[in-house]
């Protein structure tokens, strides 16, 4: 009859003997599984929050750039000069300027 | 439920993804789960019990080695019996080379009785010779089914075959096994009545 089970035991003895050796020598190499899970898991944390930090910078520092106001211009040498000698703008100009000034605008001041 | 209870019902693919991050408990559920059938088809090819217990180690190391490369834990029995079948032609190959032919010699069988003892040893022999004439669906299947008490159902989980075909090779193994074991497996099953 095919339906009977075929009849193993005398081929498989007790295997508890050899199940034990095997855990015994699988024991060191589950040990490095576990470890390396342990660091699988530390950077399966790290790396989302990474990406979180990244994604805030990025978007944070678009924002930044929109809102704040076009930064003002430094004054310029002329301005400075007039400011911290007191002189009006026109002549820290010319002070500042290399070329001489012109004969129409001494004449005034030859006439005083 | 208690964790060895979890662990006896829990399915291949959990114990293979826990046995992955080093759980001890759950490999040693499946090497209790399968090292009957494994070392059947260990010993169907090497011929020797020393040998298909090494020949068992060697593969339950490889088989720790190498969990990241079962891309379907789901069929880790097919997995592991493909692994046993290679590590053991390799061995087979090794011992052809030391030209031992001493089959079945270290034999730890009780001597009470010699005469059974032969008769035993005899079976044993025919036995693991007719499971490497079968095909490795009929030799993982008949193993499962008739010498760890699977269900069809089970065997074609973790197979990844019909359960349809579960049942074919069941019938063809049987045929097989029963033509190259003639007499002598009925004798071992009045035996054992």
């Amino acid at each position: 009859m095919t339906e009977d089970p075929i009849d193993f035991a005398s081929m498989v003895p007790p295997l508890d003997d050899l199940v034990t050796r095997i855990d015994a020598r699988c024991a060191p190499l589950l040990s490095v599984r576990r470890e390396r899970g342990t660091m699988v898991q530390i950077v399966g944390w790290w790396r989302p929050t990474l990406a979180a930090a990244l994604v805030i910078g990025v978007i944070s520092s678009i924002v930044l750039r929109r809102e704040l106001p076009p930064r003002r211009g430094v004054p310029n040498a002329s301005t400075q000069l007039a400011r911290a000698l007191g002189v009006p703008l026109v002549l820290a100009d010319r002070i500042t300027s290399e070329a001489p000034p012109p004969s129409i605008e001494l004449l005034p001041e030859i006439g005083r | 439920m208690c964790r060895m209870a979890e662990d006896f019902v829990a399915t291949d693919a959990q114990l293979v993804e826990r046995a992955r991050l080093g759980d001890s408990v759950a490999f040693d559920a499946l090497v209790r789960r399968y090292v009957r059938p494994a070392y059947a088809v260990a010993f169907s090819i090497v011929g020797n019990r020393l040998d298909a217990e090494d020949v068992c180690q060697d593969v339950f190391v490889r088989v720790i080695q190498r969990l990241d490369q079962c891309r379907t834990p789901a069929r880790f029995a097919g997995w592991l019996f493909a692994i046993v079948r290679s590590a053991a032609q390799n061995s087979l190959r090794r011992e052809r080379l030391r030209q031992s032919d001493a089959l079945d010699s270290t034999d730890a069988a009780t001597r009470d009785n010699p005469a059974r003892d032969a008769e035993r040893s005899e079976l044993r022999v025919r036995l693991a010779a007719a499971l490497a004439q079968l095909s490795r669906a009929e030799c993982d299947v008949v193993l499962l089914h008739d010498l760890e008490e699977w269900t069809h159902g089970a065997i074609a989980e973790a197979l990844g075959i019909s359960e349809v075909h579960s049942r074919q090779q069941l019938f063809v193994a049987r045929q097989k096994l029963r033509t190259q074991l003639g007499d002598l497996h009925q004798l071992n099953r009045a035996d054992n009545d």
